[in-house]
């Protein structure tokens, strides 16, 4: 137990923090009564994870061993590592090559990745590391996202949910983010006092992870959990919204929501009442041939040249249907989305004019994406 | 082997905070298999296979609406078509779509009273404006544009929203090809059309 204990504090001491290694003595002290070390796969994982110890393997540890004794000393000041050494060494286990095959591809997988978290390199059961796999991998999807400084709460579901089907990617990828999550261990750990090790020790534990210098109690995390769903959210609505990336915080965003919103609905309203207007043929439609009409109509995003057009130019022809039509219920402010909309459906009709066929024309370059209609009513009233 | 998970499972038992932090994981955990299918459904009603969907449903809505008899205004009333099949195609597991497809079965008269109602209170409200702040206050609208959404919690509200925004577009696009298709093929002169695209 000594032996993989050493190692793989070895390999997790590459380059971490007192804080970080006193966090791990204390949890490792706790579980050693309970657990007993079966397994090579931890120590294997880890090794190949680190660039320097990949030449080891289950057989490679005994040779391995009197030089990861040293490292950990080295860094770690404190008296709690003494205890470390002091365990009875059980050679005997190491070196079990077949038990590397009886654990599953998943757990060994995720012990690769839990290094800074409550190692637990000691349980090795599967179906008792299921219940920390947790742990490892919400560690991982904390690496993996990057950021490494939000909470846990967000993420545990997500990477409980996804931790079966990522399992085998999380391996590939489990040297890289290793690393990552070890630097980002690092930066965070930097200065972190004891106290705030051994809290956030515990925090680790139970999937949480608080922010250096946040406060740890239920409720600020609970608020914490709920700002990080809005602000997720919020930047969900952004990526919809049109000309929000510049836009900083909620009463900007949320106005511009807002407008966005009443725009569409606007526009929704205006062509119904096109349609309605346009309604009396609708019983001469040539349904057979709406579909293919349609899918020549391409869903992409108009490009914003098309702003630059005479939008204020009306087919005299069409003059007479949109005017009726505008002065049926319009609003001043109104006009100019109405103007547009009814400008560039003009421009449309005067395309399929243009080629001067019988037949229906595919518009394939032109598309009234609501997105930069909308825009074009900006520019109108910026 | 068996006999090291109650060994696990007692010892973190014993903190409290670990039970707490073990209730959020399980209340969360469907929050997580719900966001991505809201992302999933989010990107549906931006695909085409939607819009068409959507349009050629609403033609046909068109048709039988104009079948029966018209309300008063006939842009209304294809401006509730289009909501009513729109909020289908949503399969009703939004709650601006159930609302869409509920407020229709609700007798006018009452939306009239209710809207009556809330325009007496509106003024006792305008006074206390320090007590709502600005984003309560921009949460209310919004709430107000979006159907059936008007006592929602932030979160839930912005959800709603970004679908409600996402079916909207879909709407607008799939609305635009009725218009110049039916503008297209519509049988308004379109002989006159056609010279006056000859001599042009």
């Amino acid at each position: 137990m000594l032996h993989r204990l050493e190692s793989l504090e070895s390999c997790n001491y590459n380059g971490m923090d007192v804080a970080v290694l006193e966090r791990q003595a204390a949890r490792l002290k706790w579980q050693q009564q309970n657990y007993v070390v079966q397994n090579n796969n931890l120590v294997e994982l880890c090794a190949s994870s680190m660039p320097q110890f990949q030449g080891l393997s289950g057989s490679n540890l005994g040779s391995g061993q009197m030089v990861q004794l040293k490292r950990p000393e080295v860094f770690l000041g404190s008296g709690d590592f003494q205890e470390f050494v002091n365990f009875p060494v059980a050679g005997a286990e190491f070196g079990d090559s077949e038990k590397l095959d009886l654990v599953p591809p998943e757990a060994a997988a995720d012990y690769c990745i839990s290094r800074t978290s409550s190692c637990q390199m000691t349980a090795l059961n599967t179906s008792v590391m299921k219940e920390e796999r947790e742990d490892m991998v919400l560690e991982k999807m904390e690496s993996t996202t990057g950021s490494g400084r939000e909470s846990f709460n967000k993420r545990k579901p997500e990477a409980v949910a996804d931790h079966k089907g990522k399992n085998k990617r999380i391996k590939g990828e489990g040297e890289s983010e290793v690393k990552t999550k070890c630097s980002t261990e690092i930066s965070r750990n930097s200065s972190k006092e004891n106290s705030k090790a051994s809290e956030v020790q515990k925090l680790d534990y139970i999937h949480v992870r608080a922010r250096r210098g946040q406060a740890t109690d239920s409720h600020s995390l609970a608020e914490r959990a709920r700002r990080e769903k809005i602000s997720m959210k919020m930047k969900c609505l952004q990526d919809l919204v049109p000309g929000c990336n510049k836009i900083t915080g909620k009463a900007g965003m949320l106005d511009e929501i807002i407008n966005y919103v009443q725009s569409l609905q606007r526009q929704v309203e205006f062509l119904s009442m096109k349609i309605a207007a346009l309604n009396s043929s609708v019983e001469n439609l040539p349904m057979k041939e709406f579909p293919a009409y349609v899918a020549n109509f391409p869903a992409a995003a108009k490009l914003p040249a098309m702003a630059g057009l005479p939008y204020f130019q009306l087919n005299p022809l069409q003059k007479e249907s949109v005017n009726c039509m505008l002065n049926e219920s319009m609003l001043p402010p109104q006009t100019a989305t109405e103007g547009i909309a009814s400008a560039s459906v003009s421009i449309s009709e005067q395309s399929l004019s243009s080629s001067s066929m019988t037949q229906l024309q595919p518009f394939s370059t032109w598309n009234m994406d609501p997105q930069c209609l909308y825009n074009m009513y900006n520019m109108g009233f910026h | 082997m068996a006999s090291f998970i109650p060994n696990l499972e007692s010892a973190p038992d014993t903190c409290p905070e670990f039970k707490r932090r073990k209730r959020r994981i399980t209340d969360e955990k469907p929050a997580s298999s719900h966001s991505h299918q809201r992302n999933q459904r989010i990107k549906r009603w931006r695909t085409q296979r939607e819009q068409h969907i959507y349009s050629s449903k609403l033609i046909q809505a068109l048709r039988r609406s104009r079948r029966t008899s018209a309300s008063s205004s006939a842009a209304k009333e294809v401006h509730e078509t289009a909501d009513r099949v729109l909020a289908v195609l949503a399969k009703g597991t939004t709650r601006w779509s159930k609302a869409i497809l509920t407020a229709r079965k609700m007798a006018r008269h009452k939306k009239a009273k209710v809207a009556a109602n809330t325009r007496l209170r509106k003024p006792a409200v305008s006074r206390e404006k320090r007590k709502t702040p600005v984003v309560q206050r921009k949460l209310k609208v919004l709430g107000r544009l979006v159907p059936g959404c008007r006592k929602l919690s932030f979160p839930n509200l912005l959800e709603e929203t970004s679908d409600y925004i996402a079916a909207l577009e879909m709407q607008v696009r799939a609305m635009t090809a009725i218009t110049e298709f039916l503008a297209g093929s519509g049988p308004q002169p379109p002989a006159d059309r056609l010279a006056s695209n000859v001599n042009s």
